[in-house]
This record gives C-alpha cells, sequence and structure tokens, in this order.
C-alpha cells in the first residue's frame, strides 16, 4: 500500500490502452493516471487526440478499444453510474439561447437528478459566486463569451462532480473572466474535487496544474509535474512552452 | 458570359450564383433530386394531364365571371406572395451575409439594395412558378399554349408582391424597431399565408351552395362585362387569354412598383441592415417566482424546456403557427358538416383533419426531438436517453392537444362515431409522426429547422406522407363505420414497427 492511498486518495481516472480511429488512429492505445484532488492538464498540438480521448472519457464517443474507470467505476460498463460523477465543460458552452441562467441550471440539475431544494440553493450560491446572479433571468443569447462558459461552467458544478473535465475553458475570455475560471478550479480542486483540463496556453498549465500530460499522435509523450517534465526535455529548457516546444519537436518514444 | 465589374447584371450574376450554389450544397440522400423530379413529373400526369385533356376545346371568354375569377386569384396570388416576400425582406436586414463586404467596397448602396430586392423576387416567382407548372406544361402541350401567360403574369405580381413586402418591412422597422419588426413580419407573413388557405377554404366554410349564389350574383350587382372588360378590374383575365396590351401593362406596372419601393427604400436598407446588426436580441424574461422552479421530474422539465424554447423562437412559432393555422378551419369546417349531418363529407373531414394533425405533429416533433442545442449535455447526462426522446415526444403532442381538445369534444358529441374515429385517429397519428420524427429526422441545431422546410428530413417527411394518409384513410373509414378501417390501419402499424426498428438518428 503506497502512503497515497494509505491517506485515502484514489485514482480519479485510469485509462489503460485506449484506441479511437476515425479511418486513421486519433487515440492510440493511450494509458493515463489522474490522481484524485488533483489539476490535471493535458497538453498536445491541434489533433494530437486531447478532445477525442476527453470524448471517451465522458462517454460521447465509444472507444474501438480499452479500459476507462472514473473513481473505480467502469465507465464503459457503467455510464451511466459514472456519469453522475463527472462534469464535462467543451470549448463550446453547452447552452441554450433562449434559456435564462437559472432556467438553464433548472433543467440541467433534473438531468443530474438533484433534488429540487438543494438544486436551487446551488444554482443561487453558483451565480452568485460567478457574478451571475444580477444576469439570472435574462436569456443567455446576449452574453459575452465569457458570460456563457460561466453559465456553462455553473451548470457542470451544480451536480457537484467529482470529476470536472474541461476542454480549452478559457479560450476566447478576456482576463478577469478567465482569472475568474481559474480560480473555480482551483477551487474547486482544493474542496476535493478532480479537474483535468485542456488548454493551448501553456502559462496556465503551468500555473494551475499539478501534474502535465503531453499526448502526441494519440499516445502520452510525457507526464509529470513541470520539474519531472523540465528533467525530461533537457537541461535548458525553462518555461513549460520550451518543454512542450523541446518534446512536441522531435519524435519522442511514448512511455506508455 | 461575364458582365463589366461593378454594374447591376455584375452583382445579380454574382447573387443568382450564390443562390443556385446554396440550393444545389443542399444536403439530402442522392436520391432526393430524382424523386423530386419524379413527384414533379407525376403530379403533371395525375393532375395536369386530366385537367388537360378536359380543357382540350374550352376557349376562355372574357365575361364578367372570369373577370371576377381572375381578380380573385390575382388576389390570393398577391397575398401568398406577399406573405413570403414580408418574411423573405425582414430576413435581409437581418441577414447580413457578405452584406459587409459589398457595402464595404466602392460598389453604390444602392446597387447592392437593388440586387437584394431582385433576388427576393426571384426567389417568390420561381416558387410560384414550379407550383403551377405541373397543371401549366400539361395545359400548354394539349393546346393552350397561349395560357403560358399566366408565367409573365406571375413576374409582375411577384414584382409587385415583393415591392409591398419591403415597403411594410422598412415600415414596421421604423415603427416598432428592429426586435419588434421581426417579430410581427413573421406573425404577419404567416396570416397571410393562413388569410391564403381560408380564402381556398372558402367554398367550403361558406358551403359551396351559397358561394354559387354568391358569384351568380356578383357579376348582376356590376355594370355590365362590356363595360368591365376595358376596365383595370380585366387586366389579369386578358392577359391570361393571350391579350398583350394588359399583360404589358402589368409587367410594365410591375416593374416601376418595384423600382418606386426600391428607390423607396435604398438608402434607408444600409442604414436599417446595420441597425439591425447592432441588436443584440435579448428580451428580458419575465421573472417567474423562483420558488415554483426546480419542481418537477426530468420530463416535466424536458417538457418545459422544449416549450420554453418553442415559445420564445418567433421563427419557430411561425413555423408551427403556419401549419394550425392550417389546421384550425378544416376543424371547424368538420365540426359544421357534422352539425348540419353532412353523411359523406364529415368521413373526408375526419380524415383530412387527422392527416394534417399528424403533419403539424411532425413539424414540431422536428423540432423538439431532432433539433437540439445541446445534445452533448444530454449524452453526457446520466438521465436515459429513452426518458428525454419520451419527454420530447410528449412536448411535441402537447401543443396540438390544447389546439384539437375543443373541436374533438364537440365532434364526439355532435356525432359520437366519427367523433372517436376522429380522436383516436388524432391520437395515432400524432404518436406515429414522433416516432418517425425520433427514429429517421437527422439530429441538427434548433436553428436549421427556423425556415420552413429547411434542416427537415426528405426521408422523414415522405415516410411520414406515406403512413399518415394510411392512418388518416383509416381514421376516415372508421367515421362512416366501414370494417375496411383496418386495412389501412395495419398497414400503418407494419410500416412503423419497421421505423420503431431503425435506430435513433440522434444516437452515436
Amino acid at each position: 500500500m503506497t502512503i497515497r492511498d494509505a491517506l485515502g486518495f484514489r485514482d480519479a481516472l485510469v485509462v489503460r490502452d485506449l484506441c479511437k480511429a476515425f479511418g486513421k488512429p486519433a487515440v492510440d492505445r493511450l494509458s493515463l493516471t489522474v490522481r484524485g484532488g488533483e489539476i490535471y492538464a493535458l497538453l498536445g498540438k491541434n489533433g494530437a487526440g486531447k478532445t477525442t480521448t476527453l470524448r471517451m472519457i465522458v462517454g460521447l464517443l465509444k472507444p474501438d478499444a480499452g479500459a476507462i474507470r472514473v473513481f473505480g467505476v467502469d465507465a464503459l460498463g457503467d455510464p451511466r453510474a459514472a456519469k453522475q460523477i463527472i462534469a464535462w465543460v467543451p470549448d463550446e458552452p453547452m447552452l441554450y439561447d433562449r434559456l435564462s441562467p437559472l432556467e438553464y441550471l433548472e433543467f440541467v440539475a433534473g438531468l443530474w437528478g438533484i433534488e429540487p431544494k438543494t438544486a436551487r440553493e446551488s444554482a443561487e450560491t453558483l451565480l452568485k459566486w460567478l457574478d451571475l446572479w444580477e444576469q439570472r433571468h435574462e436569456r443567455c443569447e446576449g452574453f459575452s463569451r465569457g458570460m456563457k462558459q460561466k453559465t456553462a461552467l455553473a451548470g457542470a458544478l451544480i451536480h457537484e462532480p467529482r470529476l470536472l473535465i474541461l476542454d480549452e475553458p478559457l479560450t476566447g475570455l478576456d482576463a478577469a473572466a478567465a482569472r475568474q475560471v481559474k480560480d473555480v478550479l482551483t477551487a474547486r480542486a482544493r474542496a476535493g474535487a478532480t479537474v483535468i483540463i485542456t488548454t493551448h496556453i501553456l502559462e496556465v498549465a503551468e500555473r494551475i496544474a499539478d501534474r502535465i500530460g503531453i499526448i502526441q499522435r494519440g499516445r502520452l509523450l510525457a507526464e509529470g509535474n513541470l520539474a519531472e517534465l523540465r528533467l525530461r526535455a533537457g537541461e535548458n529548457q525553462e518555461t513549460l512552452e520550451d518543454v512542450f516546444l523541446e518534446l512536441t519537436a522531435e519524435e519522442g518514444a511514448p512511455i506508455a | 458570359m461575364s458582365f463589366p465589374a461593378q454594374t447591376l447584371p455584375w452583382l445579380l450574376a454574382h447573387e443568382l450564383r450564390l443562390t443556385w450554389r446554396r440550393l444545389l450544397s443542399h444536403r439530402g440522400p442522392a436520391w432526393r433530386t430524382p424523386v423530386l423530379i419524379g413527384l414533379f413529373l407525376l403530379a403533371a400526369l395525375v393532375i395536369g394531364g386530366p385537367v388537360g385533356f378536359a380543357l382540350r376545346g374550352v376557349s376562355l371568354s372574357v365575361t364578367a365571371t372570369t373577370i371576377f375569377a381572375g381578380d380573385a386569384a390575382m388576389v390570393v396570388f398577391l397575398i401568398w406572395m406577399l406573405s413570403q416576400a414580408l418574411a423573405a425582406a425582414i430576413e435581409a436586414f437581418f441577414t447580413r451575409g457578405d452584406l459587409d463586404l459589398l457595402l464595404s467596397s466602392p460598389v453604390d448602396p444602392g446597387k447592392v439594395m437593388v440586387v437584394r430586392c431582385l433576388a427576393i423576387a426571384t426567389t417568390v416567382f420561381t416558387g410560384f412558378a414550379i407550383f403551377v407548372s405541373p397543371l401549366m406544361i400539361p395545359l400548354a402541350l394539349m393546346g393552350h399554349l397561349g395560357w403560358l401567360a399566366l408565367y409573365p403574369i406571375l413576374a409582375a405580381a411577384a414584382l409587385t408582391a415583393t415591392a409591398m413586402g419591403l415597403i411594410l418591412a422598412s415600415i414596421l422597422f421604423r415603427l416598432l424597431g428592429p426586435k419588434r419588426a421581426r417579430a410581427t413580419a413573421q406573425i404577419l407573413a404567416v396570416v397571410l399565408g393562413g388569410i391564403f388557405f381560408i380564402a381556398g377554404q372558402l367554398p367550403n366554410m361558406l358551403g359551396l351552395g351559397k358561394l354559387k349564389a354568391w358569384i351568380v350574383a356578383a357579376p348582376s350587382a356590376t355594370p355590365e362585362a362590356g363595360h368591365l372588360a376595358r376596365t383595370i378590374l380585366a387586366w389579369p383575365i386578358r392577359g391570361f387569354s393571350g391579350d398583350l396590351a394588359p399583360l404589358t401593362a402589368m409587367l410594365i406596372g410591375g416593374g416601376l412598383i418595384f423600382s418606386a419601393a426600391t428607390l423607396f427604400i435604398g438608402r434607408r436598407f444600409a442604414t436599417d441592415s446595420a441597425a439591425a446588426a447592432g441588436v443584440a436580441s435579448t428580451p428580458a424574461i419575465r421573472r417567474a417566482d423562483e420558488r415554483s422552479s426546480f419542481v418537477g421530474g426530468i420530463v416535466a422539465l424536458t417538457i418545459r424546456k422544449e416549450l420554453r424554447l418553442l415559445g420564445r423562437d418567433i421563427t419557430l412559432i411561425a413555423t408551427v403557427l403556419f401549419r394550425l393555422i392550417y389546421l384550425v378551419p378544416l376543424a371547424l369546417i368538420l365540426v359544421r358538416n357534422a352539425d348540419q349531418r353532412l353523411v359523406t363529407l364529415v368521413p373526408i373531414g375526419v380524415g383530412t383533419v387527422t392527416f394534417m394533425v399528424g403533419q403539424t405533429v411532425l413539424t414540431l416533433a422536428m423540432i423538439m426531438i431532432a433539433g437540439e442545442d445541446s445534445p452533448d449535455l444530454l449524452r453526457s447526462s446520466p438521465a436515459g436517453a429513452d426518458t428525454l426522446r419520451r419527454a420530447k415526444m410528449a412536448a411535441a403532442i402537447l401543443p396540438v392537444v390544447i389546439v384539437m381538445a375543443a373541436p374533438l369534444i364537440v365532434l364526439m358529441v355532435l356525432e359520437p362515431v366519427p367523433g372517436v374515429a376522429a380522436a383516436l385517429g388524432c391520437g395515432v397519428i400524432a404518436l406515429a409522426n414522433t416516432l418517425i420524427a425520433a427514429r429517421l429526422q437527422r439530429p441538427a441545431p434548433r436553428a436549421a429547422f427556423r425556415r420552413r422546410g429547411g434542416g427537415a428530413s426528405v426521408t422523414a417527411a415522405m415516410v411520414s406522407l406515406v403512413i399518415s394518409g394510411l392512418i388518416a384513410a383509416s381514421a376516415g373509414m372508421a367515421a362512416a363505420a366501414s370494417v375496411f378501417a383496418l386495412l389501412p390501419l395495419i398497414l400503418a402499424v407494419g410500416g412503423l414497427a419497421l421505423i420503431n426498428e431503425i435506430k435513433p438518428a440522434s444516437a452515436e
């Protein structure tokens, strides 16, 4: 038994030999483990297989092969149980333009089967926390991208997910909205949730992620905290950007 | 052939090329075009052939009755065209497309405006030309070549209706502002379409006898045909008969009205369009009692969500109203016939109403079941796909239940057998069409359904036509207490059983 196990930490996500091909392989025998309570940044060039991997984890795509376990639940064998503890926030917010934030949260809470009283209280807390309370009766169609992203984030958090997965959550946000989203993610991780994000803004990953995974051509190229990745990339690599460019430029052998 | 750059024909050629390519790029199965051509030829054979044969020796004389009929037809055409032109004109203000590019170029904005208006007129004319062709081509082939003059008459009407639509849209824009103008124009377009339909139903609604008496009485109340034939009232029928003078006059008149309209709103167009683009269409939502929100299970919440989304989308409301507006007069005619104990007409009415209920439910089901803006939200949630689909099916049926409940109850009281047949027929056809939409309609964002027919699957529509036809026939026969009612019903149920085996189009 490891020290982590003894302390009650469980792996939030275990992916083994995951494969998905759309004509050619998009995800190729990918294996990775995300620990409970950490923020994990999944990085990769465009088309590396990040979004495909995440969509398989949240049950939107069926893998060709492999296994996915979320907090011990077999996500492929019992997708409903896995979905109950996951929240998914794609790069394009999953909203209804003609619903207000409050109505949107009402519907999402229904989808996750949250008890009405709890849902109402959570919605109020989240909307106030994300500075959307004043706009709770306005239709989302007139919202800025940042407000839409925050509404979608509130929807993702209303059922208090144990695993929060976000695909490019900061793209197109202004500095204030981006800061607010980052604060929310950090706070959720501190409260015990596990967060997986993909991002092209490497400074964000460098600043908030506990561990970073880099994938290329659907396979894990490197994984670890920044210090470990620096070690792998070579002595002269200071920033995550240097490390990322160094690792993805060479034909590195996958570690898993 | 190419025109000098920046000229009107050059811009028009550009616009028509884009329109043509949009038509060609319309997604659909490979057999779609041949089937549509086949349907066109079938209509020409089934409708145009017999009519052409029956009228082959008939010559059209200009009498008070034909003048009256020609004018009535012209008014009905104009109303219907105005409905289409108004909808197209208001969209032209909001759909900027390449307008920013054109208006930021050194091309005269007036020319851009004229081309946009011509494109609307062309679309309105083409729709009608296609609509009348299955009748007109056989008629021309069987000896009435001169009756092809209907096409220039339609062109003149299209120019006039487009001009009226543009002016009306512009006035609404100025009086009500961009947001309300759009909503008002869309509803107005539907109401005008409804008037067109109701005008066509006048013989049934008034009773054929009354209308005939009215038509016969009308000429006697007017001056004699000789005088009438020299007035503008006779232009449509004289033009249709091949008289070149009124035909040319109508074309020139339509062209002048169209030119005046484009001049009238030409400069305003760019300003109004820019104003429309700057409008964030975010009407405030009436504040509901927050204590009443978050109540109900996922089925109730899904139905509430679907009805909210429908109620807040004026274009989709217009699409649904367009269906309902056909349904209401039909239901009234049915009740009227039942009240007068018209034994033959009641079963036909039951069949027709059942069929129209099916088509209305199909429209709603396509919007609510296949039209989903956040499919990934639903699929990433633990809520069962079947539960959500059933809730959406219920939401699609609910508005029709609200509209049809009262006439069906009245019918059941007046005539129990046809009443029960109609109620059962409507129920079965509603379920059948939600099933067809769920299984055969490809999922798409709701925006795809905002245009009438846009986003709708041709396969689903055609299967619905066949199945609805069978169920409607069964309901009609049941209303006449015929045991043969079971035969089309069995065929329909068999077809539905096969459709039920198809994997839902929305599933991965």
